[in-house]
């Protein structure tokens, strides 16, 4: 891949790349992807299929918005408290028509799904599952999930995992330059594989930075077969934390569960922080107005 | 209950009981919730050379400076990251291959056999109560050697008899089970602190290794329907001084990071008038 990459702003890369129906990637691995998902639910995009290795708040968001058919993911809780995610639990317990519907992978599994799907592997042996109930329930995949097959080696049997390839990642950078190579820092998570596994993904970037200095740090490189587009996002991940250059927002965390204990406190919170700003400078700036906002941004590395 | 020796509450029961099952110098595969406060409570304790392993691929040496949130609180921890890898290393190459000497984990929802519950009550596709899922709990249940698992609930729902969902396999139906269901040799849970006592894995089932000295076996009895509860042959320990200092020290620091904590109210976010 040679060239430069579109740097798009936010709202056009939501706009070319989220389809209502679309099978999307949301990253990272705790450092979620609010920017990405704020646009999503400011444009009402839905009919979604996610994969989430952490759903937290932001899959609770895009539950609460309606916008959810499917989830594939690990966990789904806030991140503080821990405090439960309220929409997610609702639409579990008392289920409406269209409610979001979810199947529970082990984050080992999930993980080595994406790596089966970013090396060319139609399954890959993983975590023995018999008898879990990862294993024995399924919402959404049948068949296509876990099975045992036995070792050609041994004769043995071994759980094997069906490879995940989402239509479109979106991933959480450091820093990223205009080739669309984008540095990540910090324990990796799925990110070592989703760009691989995924048919495009989008960067998000914290910053913008020459190739010079990309260079300084090749290793920092994340494997991704297709950048589409970069976005420059500063504070992307708020209220979660990123490595290096922000804290987690404790203090918003709790907020949020707490508002969002009742549709009409999430409506409300969805109106004055999702809706009513129109992109994440102005997110920001919104807290700032209202006195929740006092955390620090570093430029790692 | 009953006056509980030393320790006040049963948080501090257990937190301080299950950090006395590490040592220092152990590199311990630290789940969320209360493993974090565990594997702090020892850290600050006698742990200076305790390594942690957290899920996402992250070895974090040295103790973190601010209590961590949860094992997602990245920026805390970013300056005692000595590797950062991914959970493909952390859970079939760090833990399966015997880097990591002990894991903790959290199991709010566990029956006799050490089976963890944390995706639903009731019916999967009908939830009375959604819980959180598993996160990677369910490979440190497959993997781990030397795998404790804390329960930091009184409520005598969170102990079953059996599970209804198993997210982190223990012993399944006791007996052989677990091994005929292919999980390697040596792993499984082998002890379980929980606000009533310690348990121990002794031929594949809990048994009440030591009653904690806030509750009274008839306590426990109401508790553990089903469970092996012969009183232990021993009394525990009284409680190391400066360890309860610490435990209570670790559980202020949880507060004010705005834990969940039983019996005391959680901290208000935006104190100033929200």
């Amino acid at each position: 891949m040679s060239g430069t990459v579109p740097r798009l702003s936010m709202k056009e890369a939501v706009g070319q790349f989220v389809e209502p129906g679309a099978d999307v990637y949301l990253g990272n691995f705790g450092t979620a992807a609010f920017g990405a998902a704020h646009e999503i639910i400011r444009r009402g995009i839905g009919d979604l299929r996610v994969l989430m290795s952490s759903g937290g708040l932001l899959m609770d968001q895009l539950i609460g918005a309606g916008l959810l058919r499917e989830a594939l993911t690990t966990h789904c809780w806030g991140s503080v408290g821990p405090l439960p995610a309220a929409n997610f639990r609702r639409a579990l317990e008392d289920p409406k028509e269209g409610s979001v519907r979810v199947e529970d992978y082990s984050y080992g599994t999930f993980t080595a799904a994406l790596m089966a799907g970013a090396y060319d592997m139609p399954f890959v042996p993983t975590t023995p599952m018999q008898r879990t109930g990862h294993d024995e329930h399924r919402a959404l995949s049948g068949q296509d999930k876990y099975d045992r097959v036995e070792d050609p080696f041994t004769g043995g049997d071994v759980t094997v995992v069906k490879a995940l390839r989402p239509e479109v990642a979106f991933v959480i950078v450091h820093r990223a330059d205009r080739r669309g190579r984008g540095q990540w820092f910090g324990p990796r998570g799925e990110l070592a594989y989703v760009g691989l596994a995924a048919r495009q993904t989008v960067l998000i970037a914290e910053e913008i930075v020459g190739t010079e200095v990309v260079q300084q740090r090749p290793e920092a490189t994340l494997p991704i077969a297709n950048v589409e587009a970069v976005v420059h996002e500063p504070w992307t991940a708020h209220p979660e934390s990123l490595f290096g250059m922000y804290h987690r927002d404790a203090e918003h965390v709790v907020y949020y569960c707490r508002r969002s204990r009742s549709e009409e406190g999430f409506e409300d919170y969805a109106d004055r922080y999702i809706h009513g700003v129109d992109d994440r400078e102005e997110y920001v700036e919104r807290l700032r107005e209202d006195g929740r906002f006092d955390l620090e941004r570093t430029v790692y590395p | 209950m009953t006056t509980g020796g030393d320790f006040d509450h049963p948080l501090e029961w257990v937190l301080y009981r299950a950090a006395r099952l590490l040592e220092d110098g152990d590199r311990v595969f630290t789940g969320t919730h209360w493993p974090v406060l565990v594997t702090r409570v020892a850290g600050r304790w006698f742990g200076a050379d305790m390594v942690r392993v957290f899920e996402g691929g992250a070895i974090v040496e040295d103790l973190p400076e601010t209590i961590l949130t949860g094992i997602s609180d990245f920026h805390r921890y970013a300056e005692d990251t000595a590797f950062a890898g991914t959970p493909m290393e952390a859970f079939y190459g760090l833990l399966r291959s015997g880097f990591v000497d002990k894991a903790v984990i959290d199991a709010t929802n566990v029956d006799r056999y050490g089976n963890v519950n944390s995706t639903c009550i009731g019916d999967y596709g009908d939830p009375t109560v959604r819980l959180p899922g598993s996160g990677g709990s369910t490979e440190v249940a497959a993997y781990a050697r030397n795998l404790i698992l804390v329960n930091g609930s009184t409520d005598p729902r969170r102990y079953r008899e059996t599970v209804e969902y198993i997210t982190a396999m223990g012993y399944d139906r006791g007996g052989d089970s677990r091994a005929d269901l292919g999980f390697p040799e040596g792993t499984g849970p082998t002890h379980l602190v929980t606000p009533y006592g310690l348990f121990s894995f002794e031929d594949n089932e809990a048994r009440l290794r030591e009653r904690s000295p806030l509750f009274e076996q008839s306590d426990l009895e109401d508790v553990f329907g089903g469970w092996d509860l012969s009183p232990p042959d021993r009394p525990c320990d009284d409680a190391d001084p400066e360890g309860l200092r610490i435990t209570r020290a670790v559980i202020d620091e949880a507060g004010e990071a705005y834990y969940v904590l039983p019996d005391r109210e959680l901290k208000s976010p935006y104190a100033k008038g929200s």
